[in-house]
């Protein structure tokens, strides 16, 4: 008889797959003891030596947050989290904040060359300047000279905040307020570092801006906080990618992104998110709770979220467009892969102000193994946004029947000349694409690597060009297993 | 001179239901053999339960492919060893060029036989020279496999990749269903085009129009899961002649 | 006035129920749903499911709770759509939540009864069976506070060809009134027929209706199920259908929303056995302040079993719309085919429409989709008419009319669609 490989089994081994990522390093470090109270907060900025109005600005995020409850609204479960048994502080011991190559800590170049981050200029990908975070602080970034010659801006937040106090105070929590939700409010109080952009106006800024998370340390939580300011008339591609070390106990991520383009400025913000989804058996795995958020402030002005998410054992995301200016333009494309005991409830929201904005929303989930995968997104029009335009396309694969896939979009139009068009489709990866793939001669393994990447093109070709052959094998290997 | 194909036998059955009832086919190098029937009688069966299809059961029966036991092989390795199906209903897949499903099919062939991916140039230039045999537009090769494919553009496709793949044994299932007269022969020429001293095909056909243009050398005619018939090329003429209730009612007297 | 006070009221007549409880089984099931409602209470906008509703402001310690002995006046618009299913329609007049008859009738294979307190029949069985009690603040509400059941029951086999009317009334001329009608549908295996619910008000105070209607659709049955709020009065609605559907079975919903200044349709379809189907038709066209709420479920419960939805709306004015239509594909339930568009048109600056389509898929082999859409008429439409003479507004009225005319001409019976049209027309201002 004959024996042919089904696509369940291939699926099934997808459980055995491997996190290549989950090795720690040992890097000698500085933590503070576990728990949360105004006095975490002081020391976190009195570690930072912050000025007055940003330890202000931090505790009065502390008391918001302790008046918050958690949400319960999104469609993931998990234990209760004890917001005392994390460590709020976990830092390199021999430096502090940016510094020259030869200062650095060699085991952290290691940990870093070892990820695929080379932190040497030389040995970096051309075009990409990176701001490399470990656990709590900025470890060093690369290219800052030759992007001060533009003007551009590009640094740790800690260092922004020392060396650009106009900037941050203006712009720092501006489009994501202190007491947005739950996780912002605990961010705002205790985040550690983070990126900061600047680009001024009129400046196409000549190379990619890149920061890499590396959660490292033991029981730590990551609390980072990026600020993108797009001047008039000025361009930015920014890429985050982020790992972390494969634990048993589950370790939490609230960061918080705000971006900001003004008239006729662009920012394309890209993430490959790739922290420790856990074991096959739903251990461990990083709670990754994110608020992101963009106002396109000036007219003509455009911001795109771009998603490759396949990491995290729950994710919590909505990165959002806020479309002020006239003609502004919001964009969201995502890719959500869930396998094992995997729960991501992510999509954006669009909210349209201003006239003739338009938004496009492309959104791929695909489920496997007992994973639960949700689109949740909102598409606003307001009164005053006539003719606003949104197109949204969400689409869900389900691979095996173990796993579940949810959309969950808001409409809500008050603008009768604004148009909101929705599509949404379940499938499956038939047996018949499977069979087809295998009498041409390709295996089960390859071909669902090879559907699954068709699939998501839409999203992937949004991708700089680099990130996107990584995030097509990253892909690949998420759902990569050998035929038995 | 070995056979390329030779089938004993052969009972095959899907939920339990038989449908093939004692095939028994040889099919010597250079040869294109028609199968013909009236719906239901098979005639896919036949070409899935070759290719490997899953939901078919094989109940009795053998069938070797180059002196290898074809049924103890999964539907990839077959497909290496060179048995190429163009399916009645070509599958699409969304997202995945043509030139990129092609790619990989080509190099899990030639890895299979120990040879080393094509360049990508080389691979370019291959395509565009078999394109060319069943009059494909280049720009296909960048759209994604089949997805708002005509019905005469899919089956065009299979026969491009079948000139891609290069088998020793195609077999065209229903290939001329929902052709006009003038796609059937281009399919017609991109497949005569193909024949060698060497390969074999079987062409499934339910009528003898498509044998006009591809002409056989033998002539099966499959009725209730069995071969009742087999002729020369005269038989499908026959056959047009007399329709299918001429074979069931002389099977059935013989029955 | 508030929620607070109008709980009171309900908090006092449980009260007064309770001494006089009596261990029929009818008493126990209105325990329970004074019970639930203690514990549900009026939804507040906080409230995922009510988001976009306000029930808040409908409920407060005025309401008239019960009926009145008050002589009761037909409504016109009732009349009118019992005239439109033709001579032979069959009517049950239920006012005030009572079905204004008093005794067991059959007609054609077919039990038309009041189940009242005490009484003993089989179809006991099914009440409260599909619309949960325990899971919806009205469902609660309808079960404490309503006087009786109306039934309809078809035999096994029986294809009805009369059209059934049951016309939901309140006369508000005295007081203002809480009347909670409730339908029980039993549809034997095999049989057919098509109901027609609609609700109306009479009379100048105000009036709130949460009528619950539960239909079980046995294997091979066929029920087409027409509701239609058109309520010119001072009447509100927050109605809740639910149906099971079992093998082989289709249950089809048709549910008009042509006026009515508050309207709330909770709509929930259970494909509980292999290849049951549902149909789910919406048409909503409103002006003024208008408002009307649909919200749908269908339930895929087991395999091969397929459903098809199509809800569109036209508001006018400051009339607000909501859709929110969840599809759920349980685990195993294989092979299922489940569909669903909503569309709205906004003809105001001031209208608003809230549109939630909802899938929650545990299985893998489904065929599902969803679109949802808000915009505006064809442009390039609208101008070929005008190219052809029409004039602009005339144009846009007439696709406006078309846009809402689709959904009903999916709905049953020749003289309703001829009636539903009419209406429409008349709302939209064109002439047919």
């Amino acid at each position: 008889m004959s024996e042919v490989p089904d696509s369940q089994h291939v699926l099934d081994d997808v459980v055995q797959r491997e996190y290549q990522y989950g090795f720690s390093s040992d890097i000698e470090q500085e933590l503070l003891e576990k728990g949360l109270s105004e006095d975490t907060v002081r020391f976190i900025s009195a570690k930072k030596q912050e000025p007055e109005w940003m330890l202000e600005w931090r505790l009065e995020a502390f008391r918001t947050w302790q008046r918050m409850k958690e949400p319960t609204w999104p469609n993931v479960t998990y234990p209760v989290i004890d917001f005392q048994d994390i460590i709020y502080w976990a830092a390199p011991k021999k430096k502090e904040g940016p510094a020259s190559l030869d200062e650095v800590d060699p085991e952290l170049l290691a940990t870093f060359e070892k990820l695929g981050i080379p932190l040497d200029e030389q040995k970096m990908l051309t075009g990409v300047a990176v701001d490399a975070v470990l656990d709590s602080v900025s470890v060093k970034t690369t290219f800052q000279e030759a992007l001060k010659k533009v003007g551009v801006i590009f640094c740790p937040m800690s260092e922004a905040i020392q060396e650009h106090p106009d900037l941050v105070r203006r712009y720092l929590g501006s489009v994501v307020p202190v007491g947005d939700n739950f996780y912002a409010a605990l961010n705002s109080a205790v985040f550690s570092d983070g990126s900061f952009v600047y680009i001024p106006k009129g400046v196409r800024c000549p190379m990619e801006l890149s920061t890499y998370f590396r959660i490292n340390a033991r029981n730590t939580g990551q609390f980072e906080r990026t600020l993108i300011i797009a001047d008039e008339g000025s361009y930015v591609s920014y890429l985050e990618g982020c790992t972390a070390p494969q634990r048993d106990e589950n370790q939490l991520h609230a960061a918080v992104v705000e971006l900001v383009a003004h008239q006729d400025a662009e920012i394309k913000y890209s993430t490959v998110q790739n922290w420790y989804p856990g074991d096959a058996e739903g251990k461990g795995g990083i709670y990754n709770f994110v608020t992101k958020r963009g106002i396109c402030e000036g007219a003509r002005s455009k911001i795109s979220w771009t998603q490759v998410e396949t990491g995290s054992a729950v994710t919590w995301k909505y990165p959002s467009c806020v479309l002020k200016g006239d003609h502004s333009i919001g964009e969201f494309y995502s890719v959500a892969v869930t396998n094992h005991y995997q729960q991501a409830d992510t999509g954006t929201k669009m909210i349209h102000i201003g006239k003739n904005t338009r938004s496009r929303i492309v959104s791929k989930g695909i489920s496997a193994g007992r994973s639960q995968n949700s689109y949740r997104g909102l598409v606003r029009m307001n009164a005053t946004a006539t003719n606003g335009w949104n197109y949204s396309q969400c689409d869900s694969l389900l691979i095996g029947d173990q796993c579940g896939a949810h959309t969950f979009p808001y409409l809500e139009t008050a603008n009768s000349t604004a148009t909101v068009e929705h599509e949404a489709t379940t499938s499956k990866i038939g047996e018949d694409m499977l069979f087809y793939c295998n009498q041409r001669g390709i295996d089960t393994e390859a071909a669902v690597a090879l559907i699954v990447n068709g699939y998501a093109r839409d999203v992937i070709n949004q991708l700089p060009m680099e990130f996107a052959v990584e995030a097509q094998k990253l892909l690949a290997i998420s759902l990569e297993g050998s035929v038995g | 001179m070995t056979p390329i194909l030779e089938i004993t036998n052969l009972h095959a059955s899907i939920d339990g239901t038989e449908i093939l009832k004692g095939i028994n086919l040889t099919i010597q190098p250079g040869e294109v053999h028609a199968v013909m029937g009236p719906n239901g009688s098979g005639k896919s069966t036949l070409a899935s339960v070759l290719a490997g299809r899953e939901e078919y059961t094989v109940t009795e029966g053998t069938v070797v492919f180059h002196g290898h036991d074809l049924l103890d092989m999964s539907p990839e390795d077959r497909a290496r060893e060179g048995l190429f199906l163009a399916f009645q209903y070509p599958v699409e897949i969304p997202g995945v060029s043509t030139a990129n499903f092609l790619k990989s099919a080509v190099n899990a062939q030639r890895a299979h036989r120990g040879l080393s991916p094509l360049e990508p140039a080389e691979f370019l230039a291959l395509m565009k020279e078999r394109m060319a045999l069943v009059e494909m537009n280049p720009a296909f090769l960048q759209r994604s496999l089949n997805e708002g494919f005509s019905g005469g553009e899919k089956k065009r496709n299979e026969i491009f990749q079948m000139a891609m793949l290069e088998p020793t044994l195609a077999i065209l299932d229903e290939t001329d269903s929902g052709l006009d007269i003038d796609a059937l022969r281009i399919v017609a020429n991109g497949v005569n085009a193909q024949r060698t001293p060497h390969n074999g095909m079987i062409v499934i056909t339910h009528y003898q129009r498509l044998l006009n243009y591809i002409v056989p050398d033998v002539v099966h005619v499959l009725w209730n899961g069995r071969i009742v018939r087999t002729g020369g090329k005269d038989l499908a003429l026959t056959l047009e002649e007399r329709g299918y209730d001429w074979i069931k009612t002389e099977s059935s007297v013989e029955a | 006035m508030s929620v607070s006070a109008f709980t009171e009221r309900i908090r006092s007549l449980a009260q007064h129920h309770d001494t006089a409880a009596s261990e029929d089984a009818y008493a126990a099931l209105r325990r329970h749903g004074f019970s639930a409602f203690e514990r549900l209470s009026i939804p507040t906008p906080r409230h995922e499911e009510w988001k976009y509703t306000n029930v808040t402001s409908i409920f407060d310690g005025t309401l008239v709770i019960g009926a009145t002995d008050a002589a009761q006046r037909p409504a016109t618009s009732g009349a009118e759509i019992t005239r439109a299913l033709g001579a032979d329609v069959i009517v049950l007049h239920v006012q005030n939540g009572r079905l204004q008859q008093d005794e067991h009738s059959v007609i054609e294979g077919v039990d038309l009864y009041d189940l009242r307190a005490g009484a003993t029949t089989d179809d006991l069985q099914f009440l409260a069976s599909i619309a949960k009690v325990d899971d919806h603040p009205f469902v609660a509400l309808n079960t404490a506070v309503h006087d009786s059941t109306v039934v309809i029951h078809l035999h096994r086999n029986v294809h009805l060809e009369r059209p059934i009317h049951v016309v939901c009334s309140a006369d508000t001329t005295t007081s203002t009134q809480l009347h909670a009608p409730r339908v029980l549908v039993v549809a034997e295996s095999g049989s057919s027929a098509l109901i027609v619910e609609s609700h109306h008000t009479v009379g100048e105070h105000a009036a709130v209706c949460v009528p619950v209607t539960e239909v079980v659709v046995q294997a091979g049955a066929h029920l087409q199920h027409v509701k239609i709020v058109a309520d010119e009065g001072q009447g509100k609605h927050v109605g809740y259908t639910a149906a099971t559907v079992a093998r082989d079975a289709t249950y089809a919903s048709h549910v008009a929303c042509l006026a009515g200044a508050f309207t709330r349709n909770d709509l929930v379809v259970q494909l509980i056995e292999p290849s049951a189907s549902a149909i789910l038709n919406g048409v909503s066209v409103l002006h003024g302040s208008e408002m009307a709420d649909n919200h749908t479920v269908v339930d895929h419960r087991a395999p091969h079993c397929r459903s098809e939805e199509l809800y569109k709306g036209v508001y006018d004015d400051r009339s607000v719309g909501v859709f929110n239509g969840k599809i759920f594909v349980q685990p195993h339930a294989q092979k299922t085919e489940a569909y669903q568009s909503s569309h709205a048109l906004l003809l105001s600056d001031r209208a608003r429409m809230n549109a939630k389509p909802q899938l929650e898929i545990w299985a893998d082999d489904v065929k599902c989709s969803h679109g949802a859409t808000t915009g505006q008429l064809n442009e390039e439409a609208v101008f070929y008419m005008q190219a052809r003479g029409i004039d602009r507004a005339a144009a846009k009225a007439l696709m406006t009319y078309a846009f809402a005319a689709e959904v009903v001409e999916r709905f049953p019976h020749e003289g309703l669609r001829s009636l539903l049209e009419q209406h429409i027309a008349q709302k939209l201002e064109v002439s047919r």
